[in-house]
């Protein structure tokens, strides 16, 4: 295979990859602050150098990733759960918008805050683990395919991974107008759908329309969502 | 124990059970009928969302 090509291979496999972490620290970044956020992305990005490091290129035989991305699936679906319910919940009305309102429900929502603050940072480091993993494996088997194949397929997903990265940057000003319980709701769709996706691989469903399905999923459950949302609606409101 | 299930599940029932019920139901599946397992997955998450937004909100 042609280096350009290699690197260019690299680039387009690894940048898919990359969306989907950026999606999810981003995600995580504006429900639950973007301390935790970065926190979560900077260990995994941590983890990621320790594991690559130690095992090298025979990363592809020690690192079980359908088992990873079956544990991960899980804990994606359990804490897109926890978001989606209350932000359906608060959609609808059956939850106050704002907890804090009060003094007591404030202390409360500082207890809540704590707990959230550690979900948010188990989930970008997560979804930054599984995706680095992800990449590491696409840049260690497309390595081997050329001589000097590993550094221009290390390129090409270097390149992505900082042009991802930048995108995410530039469109971040623009998504933090979007109101609170609304991001909510699509952060809790966006973690049941990857969720669902790496559960998926996990278990090893062969997805008919490979990564694509992802966007499906991600469709399939905005539409259940709000349908879900209407049909509370029309049932007596219950504000806790 | 109760921590650590509150931290992954908050205070939903529903969640824990729907999930492991779509997890075994696919697994199943991924050797019974391939093409269905994906879909199993999907509907039956899409279930327990549900019965899940039916629970006591917390």
């Amino acid at each position: 295979m042609h280096p350009l090509l290699l690197a260019a291979t690299a680039f387009v496999a690894s940048a898919v990859e990359a969306v989907e972490a950026v999606t999810i620290v981003l995600a995580v970044g504006y429900t639950q602050g973007w301390a935790p956020a970065l926190r979560g992305a900077a260990w995994a990005c941590a983890a990621l150098t320790a594991i690559i490091l130690i095992t090298g290129p025979a990363l592809v035989h020690f690192v079980p990733l359908g088992a990873l991305q079956l544990v991960i699936g899980i804990f994606l679906v359990l804490f897109g759960f926890t978001w989606l319910r209350k932000a359906i919940w608060r959609a609808c009305g059956r939850k106050a918008l704002h907890d804090e309102s009060a003094i007591f429900a404030r202390q409360v929502e500082a207890l809540k805050d704590a707990r959230e603050q550690r979900l948010g940072f188990v989930t970008s480091f997560n979804g930054v683990l599984v995706e680095g993993l992800e990449i590491a494996v696409i840049v260690i088997t497309l390595g081997a395919a050329a001589t000097a194949g590993f550094a221009w397929a290390s390129i090409g997903a270097a390149a992505a991974a900082l042009v991802v990265i930048g995108v995410a940057i530039v469109l971040r000003h623009p998504f933090s107008r979007v109101p609170e319980n609304l991001m909510k709701f699509v952060v809790g769709v966006m973690l049941i759908s990857f969720g669902t996706y790496w559960t998926g691989e996990g278990l090893g469903i062969a997805w008919p329309l490979r990564d694509a399905t992802l966007l499906a999923v991600i469709a399939i459950n905005i539409v259940w969502s709000v349908a879900l949302v209407a049909w509370l609606r029309r049932l007596r409101p219950l504000t806790a | 124990m109760k921590a650590a299930y509150q931290f992954l599940v908050g205070s939903s029932l529903v969640t824990p059970i729907g999930l492991a019920i779509a997890v075994f139901v696919a697994l199943a599946l991924t050797r019974a009928a391939p093409a269905y397992a994906g879909l199993a997955l999907i509907v039956i998450l899409l279930a327990t969302l549900t019965f899940s937004v039916f629970e006591k909100p917390n």
